[in-house]
């Protein structure tokens, strides 16, 4: 007994050494997350059983270590798919190492070796990220070099191919950025400041199509200027595209063009933005033949607001592949406590205007091999950076949050949609549209009522009332949300979404939600049981739809 | 059986289980919101806590953290000299907002954009809400994941044991 006591004292004592000694031996941390969702055979919302996995058990999962020490730092990521759960890219299947770094950064030298994620200004040109929510993951294998070559004037340069499921795309991604900083040039920190860059990116994909000369070497460059005064911030960049036929863009040997612009000011209680937008054929991967959201080298910001509420979710925004134009406007002030609209603690009011059109196109065609005009070889259409006829969407919304006694806090707010459910649900493309009036259009209203109730110290109940008004797509909804927390470890909640104006009766029902979550020091626990509305899911401008589920969901998040 | 002995185990092992939750800010480049770059590592308080909270415009548990904070920010800073840093993830779709937003909301914080999540993956940040509490040398004492009502009146009890030279151990 006493010889294992020894050992382990032994042990424990060269490992608290080892500690203390950290400063040699570095550091490492990382994170962990895992989802599994048990699927039940539900028969009213899935007929025919899409949602009804043959494995029943799904569950997906990653590990993220990092290692550092000094200027050194490593990295990696284990990822297992048993397999995908419903609704996220089928592609990640199995289990594997598929990200992997070193990274040293000494003075003004940043060299990674391996997977890397990097933007260029607005990501127009580049952006590698990842979403896991999304199975969105397109880092880079290569190598990446960032110099500062003195204050205030930054370089960057990448070279690899780009991460798809658990292999990398057969395109060369390589690329520049040069960014200049007044500011930091001049070693001053003044509230006014210009920021000017550069950048070009090209791919590099091998041609054998028989019909079409493809071109091999795709390049794009882009320029920007971001202007600081004070209460002002004036940011505008303007990107182009050589020619790149490719599967998205029906094989259009057209150029690309973009243009990503905002404008705010912000002073006192008063915060006002103005944004524009206009992508012309500018979806860019590194493969010429490519879905979803797999191989996307750049970024095209939506300038449309993400909605978080469960119902207005459902009519997300997402960027079109071919094209769109359109504008964001937003005001933002807070009443002050004592007057009239701020009440006794103040009241913050919102509006938000977003609107997206396709192009103004007048499309060139040929006939195809069945006679059938087709834009694919042609330069597609010509242009105008006008708004087209059709209309992809406008989001009209009012927030309205306030706290109404020392215990309860409201918010309130109100949406407006004009959804083209052809176009973003159904992928109809503008070309193939001959009469705008024959797509489906949803007209929608919508309220939510949240209140936060806060009982006593570390008790709080949060309730949610969301009502959805349209009268077309799947009609009218309602749903309440229960929300009891006892920070910092417990939460438990319900939930109904209630589909009372479907168009079929058989599927005007209920679809119940039970969870809990458990939070002990850096991990959680979440558990669900129930019913999942179809829906789609967004984050940044990218959405994926997921199906109508029902069945045992649980989460568990750690990092250490 | 030794008892003495099981303890100095355990006191051993507990001493090493702290050690390892040290950890400094890792030195990745932020911007600030004027546009200049400040390396993370170098973020300081004079030697008072430093609350470092992970957020995003679109993120509402984020929001109602940030707002129940900034409801006793105020007393927060006189009584513990306490300053937070507000890192916003928000992309290149909301990065311009964020400005906007903070004034209105009347935040008076310390903020800066992490638009291509670098800071946050450095920190092994899965989802946000997320927390970091940092100690007058630069240390992460403590990180907590999500938001619940509540959670910020147990966070200041932390800051303040932290003041009292206190070890933080969860």
């Amino acid at each position: 007994m006493k010889k294992i006591l020894f050992l382990a004292f032994t042990f424990v004592s060269a490992f608290s050494f080892a500690q203390e000694a950290e400063k040699d031996y570095g550091q490492i941390h990382g994170n962990f997350q895992t989802n599994a969702q048990y699927y039940l055979r539900d028969t009213i919302i899935d007929p025919n059983g899409t949602a009804f996995p043959d494995e029943r058990l799904l569950a997906a999962g990653f590990l993220n270590l990092t290692y550092s020490k000094g200027d050194f730092m490593a990295g990696l990521r284990y990822e297992n798919y048993q397999n995908n759960l419903i609704g996220l890219p089928e592609g990640f299947k199995g289990e594997g190492i598929p990200y992997r770094f070193i990274r040293y950064k000494h003075e003004g030298l940043d060299l990674t070796v391996g997977n890397y994620y990097e933007q260029f200004g607005s990501g127009l040109i580049f952006r590698t990220y990842e979403e896991r929510g999304l199975g969105l993951d397109n880092a880079m294998d290569g190598l990446r070099l960032i110099y500062e070559i003195r204050p205030g004037i930054k370089a960057k340069a990448l070279v690899g191919r780009q991460r798809i499921y658990f292999e990398t795309g057969d395109g060369i991604v390589r690329g520049g950025d040069l960014e200049f900083n007044l500011n930091e040039f001049n070693g001053n920190s003044s509230s006014t400041n210009l920021i000017v860059g550069a950048g070009a990116v090209s791919r590099f994909e091998e041609s054998t199509d028989p019909i079409y000369n493809l071109p091999e070497n795709v390049a794009a460059a882009s320029l920007r200027a971001n202007f600081i005064s004070g209460n002002f911030n004036i940011f505008g960049e303007y990107a182009y595209k050589s020619q790149d036929p490719n599967s998205s863009n029906r094989f259009i040997f057209k150029p690309g063009h973009a243009i990503y612009a905002n404008g705010s000011y912000s002073k006192g209680n008063l915060g006002i933005i103005l944004g524009y937008k206009y992508y012309d054929n500018f979806l860019f991967r590194s493969e010429r033949v490519a879905n979803f959201t797999e191989l996307l080298i750049n970024y095209q910001p939506p300038l449309a607001e993400l909605h978080t509420y469960a119902l207005p979710a459902l009519y997300s925004y997402n960027v079109q592949a071919n094209g769109e134009t359109g504008m964001q406007a937003e005001i933002a002030y807070k009443f002050d406590k004592g007057t009239l609209v701020g009440g006794r603690y103040g009241t913050l009011v919102n509006l938000n205007f977003s609107n997206s059109y396709a192009l103004d196109k007048s499309f060139i065609t040929r006939p195809g091999f069945d006679s059938v005009p087709t834009i694919s070889g042609t330069n597609g259409y010509e242009d105008w950076a006008g708004f087209g006829d059709i209309q992809y969407s406008q989001d009209f919304n009012v927030e309205v949050k306030t706290k109404i006694n020392k215990s309860l806090k409201g918010t309130f707010s109100y949406y407006n949609f004009i959804y083209n459910r052809s176009a973003l649900l159904d992928g109809v493309v503008d070309d193939l549209v001959s009469d705008p009036n024959t797509l489906e259009i949803v007209y929608v209203n919508a309220m939510v009522a949240e209140i936060l109730w806060k009982i006593k110290p570390k008790h709080s109940l949060r309730s949610e009332a969301q009502l959805m008004l349209t009268d077309q797509d799947r009609g009218s909804w309602a749903l309440l949300l229960l929300e009891y927390s006892i920070a910092p470890q417990w939460f438990f909640a319900v939930q109904d979404a209630y589909n009372y104006g479907h168009p079929d009766p058989d599927l005007r029902v209920h679809y119940p939600l039970v969870s809990m979550g458990y939070t002990r020091g850096t991990t959680k626990f979440q558990f669900n049981y129930g019913r999942q509305q179809e829906g789609v899911f967004c984050v940044g401008g990218i959405c994926r739809v997921v199906p109508a589920s029902n069945g045992f969901s649980m989460m568990i998040t750690t990092n250490f | 059986m030794n008892t003495k002995l099981l303890k100095t185990l355990l006191l051993l092992l507990s001493l090493s289980f702290s050690a390892i939750a040290q950890d400094k800010i890792p030195n990745i480049q932020l911007k600030d919101l004027s546009g200049n770059m400040i390396d993370a590592n170098l973020l300081e308080n004079n030697g008072k806590p430093m609350i470092i909270s992970f957020w995003a415009t679109w993120c509402k548990p984020c929001v109602l953290e940030l707002n129940a904070i900034n409801d006793q920010y105020v007393d927060w800073q006189e009584e513990s000299g306490v300053k937070l840093i507000a890192v916003s993830v928000d992309d290149s779709r909301n990065s311009a907002r964020v400005k906007p937003f903070i004034t209105s909301q009347g935040w008076d914080y310390e903020v800066y954009l992490d638009e291509n999540q670098e800071l946050k993956r450095a920190l092994n940040v899965n989802n946000i809400p997320h927390t970091f509490l940092v100690d007058g040398s630069g240390e992460i004492v403590w990180q907590h994941n999500g938001y619940m009502t509540g959670d910020e009146d147990h966070l200041y009890e932390l800051i303040e044991k932290l003041n009292r030279g206190e070890e933080i151990s969860e």
